[in-house]
């Protein structure tokens, strides 16, 4: 391995030595705080309090920056590990209903942010990246937009400014939601994991709530992530049918491209786990490690969340997101509550 | 550093967050190491929480 390789490894080291001092301390404080309050705080609230306490509050020094960014590596370990906790049927029947209710709420977000963007006068290519990001996820997705539509730098960085900052919000308000309203731990899961924006705050919001709705949250935003691909596509089309972006000649390339491949990996470790490849310590195992990922991933989540950075949007793109996402998580809620009453999520 | 050098640098950096690692992109690093976890596990690691 070359010194150039082996330097890159060490600059991560500091950055993931903070992910999991501050992940561990959440991991320490979760007993003492819920012996304290009575209450069950969740080891994941409380990292992603302290890691935003350090960023906002503190200059974290360079050095630490590239291992920060390690944290959605560790999100997808997580991700690919949990699909052992899924037999085939469950992803069958949680997936299929999330994938039912996902394809409406696209619809939906994509419509309210459309006439929210022209009330507003946002920039056509700065409203459907609002768009994108709001029915589908979040950065990824805006990412993988942007190059699509041909949307400018300051465009795409206003759009995942407000949907980071958004996200951050429901972070702590919608599992709130969901406890006072009793949903059950698959309703809240897959409520969350269609109305999150960002895969970290889906799972994390998931974990809030409870272990399992963690579980189903990370199934519904997957699902999710499944689909980047067919949006970000049909937007490009449009773009490239008024001549604003380039045509798309291969399509089924497009898609493999898009594809978050992840999602393959959650798949096959399902499929293992149907054919019971796994023995029940093994399963144990899967998901301690997983929650050691995710301890990783949430002291990420808080030390990523700049809120000087958020004030840098501006109030229009802002409040634009912000409505189109009180919005379309209220219409999750109503679909997801029909589908709790009958279908007996 | 102006306003659109400030937002480039950040927009660089979500984009660095998810490019390839020694020419492999991160989800197939993802799966790479959950296997190997996995393997390691089968063959009798036991993982605390």
């Amino acid at each position: 391995m070359s010194n150039l390789n082996i330097n890159k490894i060490v600059n991560h080291l500091p950055g993931i030595a903070l992910l999991f001092i501050v992940g561990y301390i959440g991991k320490l404080l979760e007993p003492v705080l819920t012996g304290l309050t009575g209450v069950k705080i969740e080891y994941v609230l409380i990292a992603i309090i302290i890691g935003l306490l350090i960023r906002n509050l503190i200059k974290i020094p360079e050095i630490f920056n590239p291992g920060i960014d390690t944290y959605e590596l560790w999100l997808k370990i997580g991700i690919v590990l949990l699909g052992a906790r899924f037999v085939l049927q469950d992803i069958f029947k949680l997936g299929g209903i999330s994938l039912a209710l996902i394809i409406g709420e696209v619809f939906f977000a994509t419509a309210i942010m459309i006439l929210l963007g022209r009330y507003f006068k946002l920039s056509e290519k700065l409203t459907t990246l609002l768009a994108v990001g709001s029915s589908i996820c979040g950065v990824s997705a805006i990412i993988a937009a942007r190059g699509a539509i041909g949307a400018n730098n300051r465009d795409t960085a206003y759009a995942i400014a407000a949907i980071l900052g958004l996200g951050a919000a429901g972070l702590f308000i919608y599992p709130a939601i969901g406890h006072a309203l009793n949903l059950s731990d698959n309703a809240a899961g897959i409520w969350l994991g269609i109305s999150v924006d960002n895969t970290a705050e889906a799972v994390a919001a998931g974990g809030i709530f409870s272990e399992e709705a963690m579980r189903v949250s990370t199934l519904a935003k997957t699902m999710r992530n499944a689909l980047i691909g067919f949006v970000v596509l049909a937007w490009a089309m449009y773009y490239a049918s008024r001549g604003a972006a380039k045509e798309i000649t291969n399509k089924g390339q497009f898609l493999w491209d898009k594809f978050p491949k992840f999602v393959l990996g959650f798949f096959a470790f399902s499929i293992l786990s149907t054919l019971a490849v796994f023995g029940k310590g093994d399963i144990t195992s899967l998901k301690n490690l997983y929650q050691w990922f995710f301890l990783l991933t949430f002291a990420g989540v808080g030390l990523r969340t700049s809120i000087s950075e958020m004030r840098q949007v501006g109030m229009r793109p802002f409040v634009c997101g912000a409505i189109a996402e009180v919005a379309v998580t209220v219409f999750n809620l109503i679909i997801v509550y029909a589908a709790f009453i009958y279908l007996g999520l | 550093m102006t306003e659109e050098d400030q937002l480039n640098s950040e927009l660089s950096e979500h984009e660095r967050a998810r490019s390839a690692w020694f020419g492999l992109h991160i989800d197939w690093w993802a799966v790479g190491i959950a296997v190997v976890f996995a393997i390691l596990i089968k063959l009798g690691l036991n993982v605390p929480w």
